[in-house]
């Protein structure tokens, strides 16, 4: 397990390394100066030309990852170009705010665990049916679409959730309270995925050699499902939501902006828009590194309860 | 614990969950905050980034550099463009090249910084000419001799030669603000989002980046009382998502979506406000002139006929806008008032390209990747097909647009874009002086008659002669046919029944001015 883990971190190690180099390289060459940015359309062409040489814009992209990566090495992400920030101050104040909410949709993501197993055990009953049908129609609603609506339904007519904001941060009732429609509106796709990839692994499961045989000796349809059935049949579903990590972080842009949160998605949004190149820099990495992380963590989960997927790889 | 039992644990969870949410639900929404005098709560479309006066960057700096920093004299709120004393009990202009300012006595910086002084003009307005600075707004005050302080509140403004704009451009503006010099001179010279000291009506109580400002008065200011004990300013970047709020009664004041104005007109949310301001800035359709596929003025005269801007008005814009009559917006010195745009003449049109030989031309528009744009460049797309013209659509995000001049030089074609400006005319006929060709001037207008006339506007100070000028200047764009205006876009400020916003003439915040209904 240790050399399985050791793996697994060298490989997390050179995926940011790729992901945030290509995205250096990416975001230089999309067309768009940040100096016009920075400075608004008055400033003349020599002080245009003093902060690009200060900002080393001047200087090949290769140099300029260089000093990039060096800024990394002695833990500085560099200054947000237009408020002179720290990157770091800025990605710290903004990165819990996405940090809860990509857990908080994870959490309710986990709802398709049981909904999946019920839906298997009682295979074609109605319940299976209903849940089919409703996790289909919610996979197929983009959290946009559902964000808008929930917010004209809960926050508008009926008046029971916030529409903006994150809430007191202090007050952890408030803040909770805010969390509901944005972490609904993530979530709840993710709900009907995970339930519907439990099912169709419980089935499977339910039909193989040592559940026939325990089923044999007596045991009971609970300690089967529990101990033979669903450990293997969830396997997959701890897979996707590794996966799912990139998805929910790719839609809090969306849902940041909708719900007028803070965070790392609605900060990408601003810092691509304005060309803020260590802004953009900087959340790439912070959510490479979760992504990363979530993926590492949902193999290592694996390794840990199917011991035949590390033994194969350390083999 | 067997799974089972962990299921009927969450499915208790959840009675209880949902039992304490619908009080909890209930609690809140009796709790709902809106305006009620002593606070009110503001959008603005970002947070702000820099309320250094030097180095502003959009609007959202501008509301809050205005509501927190004192100024010699500030924009009335209202319909017209007009100013009033603020921190000054007395200014004059003696002469083209002197103005004499006394500063009320009393008025008090925050972190103790002591009183508002001459001394602290002098630095303010100073600073834009110290090269080191390198401000990019210190054409505000390019002809700035120097600030003579006479006595602690007392100072003359000398200038190098007349200024017209100072008046309107500058000193109520930003280059008009003052900061306090020994909290800048500590932070630096130059500050950014944490400005050592303010002496505006309202100060900073709290900041929580891209979540929310709150502003309390500000007990050393000497001027009008405050009227709200709390200004709550949530950036919120998408107009639909802060009209939601609005409905929500979560937000008092907010600027909605051209494409809300008929819905809201026609089932206004229960004692709300809408108000429709024109702003100083301009749309237009800009041909490059510099491009060889419009050096036949021909070719630019029949687009100019052809495009047909009223439908633009309708169709991308929902009649919400009134269309535009020149470069400079109404109610700023030089707008064309009485005169009348052409209508369309599509077989005006057609006769001028046949007149021309070109019987067909390829031709790409860049624009920035909006809804309204985009609509607006299909509907330039059908105009011009009908006389021949293939019209290819470049849609771009706002970083490329804004870069396209200086990638593409002569090549550029055509542009739909917008600028903005505050309240002097000059702001917007500098962008299309010859030296600003390729970083501004997308159009290349290259008129010796134009480029005299701005900078002799710049020196006048009779209102009829400076007027005049503008008026020719814009004359000359028009004979130019390389650019067609659309509009100047207007601001829509939603409102709750509670509170009587302040706005300037442009539809842009002014705190200080808001009051309760």
């Amino acid at each position: 397990m240790i050399l399985y883990t050791l793996n697994r971190l060298l490989l997390a190690l050179l995926i940011i390394v790729i992901a945030v180099s290509t995205m250096f390289m990416m975001i230089h060459l999309v067309p768009g100066d940040p100096v016009n940015v920075i400075l608004g359309p008055r400033a003349t062409p020599e002080i245009k030309e003093a902060l690009r040489a200060q900002l080393h814009l001047n200087e090949p992209i290769l140099t300029q990852l260089l000093y990039f990566i060096d800024g990394l090495l002695h833990g500085d992400f560099g200054q947000d170009l237009i408020s002179n920030r720290p990157v770091l101050d800025i990605l710290l104040e903004q990165f819990p705010h996405t940090i809860i909410l990509v857990v908080f949709a994870l959490l309710i993501s986990t709802l398709g665990i049981p909904i999946g197993s019920y839906a298997a055990i009682h295979r074609n009953g109605l319940f299976d049916r209903i849940m089919g049908t409703a996790s289909i129609s919610i996979i197929a609603m983009p959290a946009l679409v559902l964000g808008l609506y929930m917010l004209l339904f809960f926050s508008v007519e009926l008046r029971w959730f916030p529409s903006i904001g994150a809430g007191d941060s202090s007050d952890w009732s408030d803040y909770l309270w805010h969390l509901v429609l944005p972490v609904t509106s993530i979530g709840i796709a993710w709900i009907g995925y995970i339930s519907r990839v439990v099912r169709s692994s419980m089935i499977e499961v339910k039909n193989q050699n040592h559940v026939r045989m325990a089923r044999a000796f007596g045991l009971s349809e609970l300690t089967i499902t529990k101990r033979y059935m669903l450990r293997l049949a969830a396997l997959p579903a701890i897979t996707m939501m590794g996966v799912s990590v990139a998805y929910i972080i790719s839609s809090t842009v969306i849902v940041e902006i909708i719900f007028s949160r803070p965070g790392i998605g609605r900060l990408l949004y601003e810092a691509v828009i304005s060309r803020n190149y260590p802004l953009v820099m900087g959340t790439v990495l912070f959510s490479t590194i979760v992504i990363v992380a979530g993926t590492m963590i949902t193999d290592l989960i694996n390794a840990l309860l199917d011991p035949r997927t590390r033994i194969k790889e350390e083999q | 614990m067997t799974l089972n039992t962990q299921f009927c644990g969450l499915a208790v969870l959840f009675k209880k969950a949902s039992f304490i949410t619908s009080l909890v639900v209930g609690l809140f929404v009796s709790g709902l905050t809106v305006a009620n005098g002593a606070e009110v709560k503001v959008r603005q479309k970002n947070d702000f980034a820099n309320l250094d006066p030097a180095f502003w960057q959009n609007e959202a700096d501008m509301t809050m550099i205005h509501a927190l920093f004192p100024k010699l004299i500030e924009y009335k709120a209202g319909a017209e463009w007009e100013w009033e004393l603020s921190a000054a009990e007395s200014i004059e202009q003696v002469d083209d090249l002197t103005i004499k300012f006394k500063l009320k006595p009393g008025l008090k910086w925050t972190n103790d910084y002591g009183e508002v002084t001459a001394e602290d003009v002098k630095y303010s307005y100073e600073r834009y000419l110290d090269e080191e600075l390198n401000s990019p707004n210190k054409g505000d005050w390019a002809p700035l001799d120097n600030v003579e302080v006479t006595d602690t509140y007392s100072g003359i403004i000398h200038l190098k030669e007349p200024f017209a704009p100072i008046w309107w451009s500058t000193l109520p503006f930003s280059g008009g603000v003052i900061v306090s010099k020994a909290a800048t001179e500590k932070a630096g010279g130059k500050f950014t989002t944490e400005p050592g000291a303010t002496a505006g009506m309202y100060k900073i109580e709290s900041w929580k980046p891209r979540e929310s400002t709150v502003l309390v008065p500000h007990d050393g200011w000497n001027g009008k009382k405050a009227a709200y004990d709390k200004i709550t300013i949530l950036p919120i970047t998408e107009p639909k998502a802060a009209e939601i709020a609005f409905e929500a009664g979560e937000l008092d004041v907010t600027d909605v979506a051209l494409s809300s104005v008929q819905n809201l007109k026609d089932a206004r949310p229960a004692g709300s406000n809408l108000e429709t301001r024109p702003s100083a800035d301009y749309t237009w359709l800009g041909l490059n002139l510099a491009n060889p596929k419009f050096q036949d003025e021909r070719v630019r005269q029949a687009i100019v006929k052809a495009v047909d801007v009223e439908t633009i008005l309708q169709g991308a814009y929902f009649g919400v806008p009134t269309r535009s009559k020149g470069l400079i917006a109404p109610g700023l010195l030089g707008h064309r008032n009485t005169y009348v745009p052409p209508a369309r003449d599509i077989e005006g049109a057609k006769a001028l390209m046949e007149e021309s030989g070109v019987s067909s031309l390829d031709v790409e528009l860049e624009l920035p990747n909006t809804v309204e744009f985009v609509t607006a460049a299909q509907i330039i797309q059908a105009n011009l097909a009908e006389i021949g013209i293939n019209v290819q659509i470049n849609q771009l995000d706002s970083g490329a647009f804004w870069n396209v001049a200086d990638e593409k030089k002569e090549a550029l074609e055509m542009t739909l874009k917008n600028y903005t400006s505050p309240a002097d005319a000059s702001w917007s006929t500098q962008w299309f002086l010859k030296d600003q060709k390729a970083v501004w001037n997308w159009e290349w207008l290259d008129n010796e008659e134009y480029d005299n006339l701005h900078y002799a506007a710049l020196k006048e100070n009779d209102k009829t002669k400076r007027s005049e000028m503008y008026y020719r200047m814009q004359e000359i764009m028009d004979e130019s046919y390389g650019f067609i205006w659309i509009m100047h876009p207007p601001r829509v400020v939603l409102s709750s029944g509670s509170v009587l916003p302040g706005l300037f003439p442009n539809g842009h915040l002014k705190l200080s001015a808001f009051k309760p209904n």
